[in-house]
């Protein structure tokens, strides 16, 4: 059930990966337990559930949570996930990657995440070690910037499909009597607009995911103030 | 629905299951980042819909909310909050489908198309504004995923298997489908020969190999299919040559619709434009005959007319 309408592109690499890493000698936790989160971190959840679980001849747990998109920069939640894990004793993070990009060893190296690549022969390259950075401080405080960005983002995706559920609901009475075509167009129009939104939900929430590994916080008022401007039709 | 009222409570993200009605088969899980991010940092604000699972005990089925629940499992969540409805009937069950994914959650076509399938079987209905109406789905919407229907399940199946990925990286997509039925459906009718020798799955195998195998450059190249159709209706080039060209396009994974267009009916379709244009012009000039009322630039443009119709004419009278 776990892996459930999962990505079979993600399973194949999670087992790919637990292959690999039980034959470099570690020690593959199937049941993936979450690390519970320290108190404080105000995350929902029990802890980081990673991907893959594995744990070394030390005693050490190795968290790696697998990208099949090298391109993207990593998301909001990962990124929390690994500002959780700093505090934490005998854990360290990896992502996981099947091809090497410029994009996601910036990504990474700004928020001192390991980094792997997995071959095609199931050998493991390590490319980036796991090192937490030393200045949490400026670190925390874009984090928190950011989360506040992404609750105004959300809200006002979030006002704006629910006014378009609204009129979706109210077609048939609003298009009684309208010739089919028209009927299509308005029930279309609707569809479109909501389509369009989430697209931008995601492209905003990406950019944001980006702009968390940069220590400017310019990059993200801009965003902020884009946020705001964005006109509701 | 009948029975007794929804009921809210928290249940193990584990103790549910997906709706056997819904067919969905994959998410594309980086497309759940942000949903992931918002349910870590706030938690999950909006109930999923379940019901419970007649066959198994302690179970439950979703009925709205997979994005949400993939996601929880993702991370990890001992618990959900989820409204329990009651067990919905078949048919209210497939609507429900329809309702959800009308607006928050974009359905792909083959997801709109095989549930479509199986409302038709249950209910009988399969008239296009009769479904419309029922699903609130766009005539438009359903006249396109019953033109998928209408494709063996085995490249369905292809499909549906693909449907989750980023749209450059399929192969069966829908579009590509849709262009195939048509491409198929077009030669077969106006060519008897060509529906005498193949069944349309074997020519819509045939086409979706040359996607496949990389031979074609857009899956557009098929509307040129349609062009040659024309051509054998219009009778504009020799039945035999049009079959054969049919069955080179069929069977030869490398020929493509625009090769074989242009190397077969091309010319003829573009001759027999012309002559039409032609026509016109002769019924237009009519109008002038007997009078002395032209002008010079349309005297000039004739005379240039007539020559060339003159070399042309000329050489074919004499060859």
């Amino acid at each position: 059930m776990a892996e459930a309408l999962e990505d079979p592109r993600k399973t194949e690499f999670r087992d790919q990966l637990s292959a690999a890493l039980d034959s470099a000698g570690f020690d593959v936790d199937d049941a993936r337990t979450p690390i519970p989160y320290l108190a404080g971190t105000g995350l929902k959840g029990p802890g980081i559930k990673s991907d893959v679980l594995c744990v070394d001849s030390t005693g050490k747990r190795h968290l790696y949570f697998l990208r099949l998109d090298a391109s993207k920069p990593l998301p909001g939640w990962l990124i929390n996930n690994i500002t959780a894990s700093y505090e934490m004793t005998d854990v360290e993070v990896h992502v996981a990657v099947i091809d090497e990009t410029v994009q996601i060893r910036a990504s990474c190296g700004a928020v001192g995440v390991g980094l792997v690549k997995v071959n095609d022969d199931n050998t493991i390259e390590a490319l980036l070690n796991y090192a937490p950075p030393s200045q949490t401080s400026v670190h925390d405080q874009l984090l928190t910037a950011v989360k506040d960005a992404r609750r105004r983002l959300e809200k006002k995706v979030e006002l704006n499909l629910g006014q378009l559920q609204k009129r979706f609901d109210d077609i048939a009475s609003v298009t009684a009597g309208m010739p089919t075509q028209m009927k299509d167009k308005y029930r279309s129009g609707i569809e479109e607009e909501s389509l369009s939104w989430q697209e931008w939900l995601a492209d905003m929430s990406e950019r944001l995911d980006a702009s968390s590994t940069t220590d400017d916080l310019t990059v993200l008022e801009n965003l902020v103030a884009e946020i705001v401007a964005k006109e509701i039709p | 629905m009948s029975g007794s009222t929804a009921q809210m409570t928290t249940v193990a993200p584990e103790s549910i299951t997906p709706n056997p009605k819904n067919p969905r088969l994959y998410f594309n899980d980086e497309r759940l980042d942000q949903l992931r991010t918002s349910l870590q940092e706030v938690g999950v604000l909006v109930p999923l819909i379940v019901y419970e699972d007649p066959k198994a005990s302690g179970r439950y089925v979703l009925m709205d909310g997979e994005r949400r629940w993939r996601c929880a499992l993702d991370l990890g969540f001992d618990s959900v909050p989820v409204n329990i409805i009651p067990s919905p009937s078949s048919v209210e069950n497939l609507l429900r489908m329809f309702n959800i994914h009308s607006v928050r959650e974009e359905w792909s076509l083959i997801a709109i198309a095989l549930s479509l399938r199986e409302l038709i079987a249950v209910t009988g209905e399969d008239r296009e504004g009769r479904l419309a109406d029922e699903t609130g789905l766009t005539r438009s919407t359903v006249r396109r995923a019953k033109r998928l229907l209408t494709l063996p399940d085995s490249e369905l199946r292809l499909i549906q298997e693909e449907a989750h990925l980023d749209r450059n990286e399929q192969v069966h997509r829908e579009d590509l489908y849709l262009e195939v039925e048509r491409a198929a459906s077009v030669l077969r009718t106006a060519i008897p020969e060509i529906s005498a020798a193949y069944t349309k799955p074997q020519i819509v195998r045939q086409f979706v190999r040359k996607r496949e195998e990389g031979t074609l450059n857009a899956v557009t190249d098929f509307r040129e299919v349609g062009k040659l159709a024309k051509a054998a209706t219009d009778k504009l080039v020799e039945e035999p040559v049009l079959v054969e060209a049919a069955k080179r396009l069929i069977d030869d994974v490398s020929a493509t619709p625009p090769q074989v267009y242009e190397e077969v009916a091309a010319r003829a379709v573009e001759q027999s434009e012309l002559a039409r244009r032609v026509e016109l012009l002769a019924e237009s000039l009519a109008g002038y005959q007997g009078t002395d009322t032209l002008t010079a630039a349309l005297t000039r443009q004739l005379r240039r007319l007539r020559k060339q119709i003159d070399r042309l004419i000329g050489a074919k009278d004499s060859g």
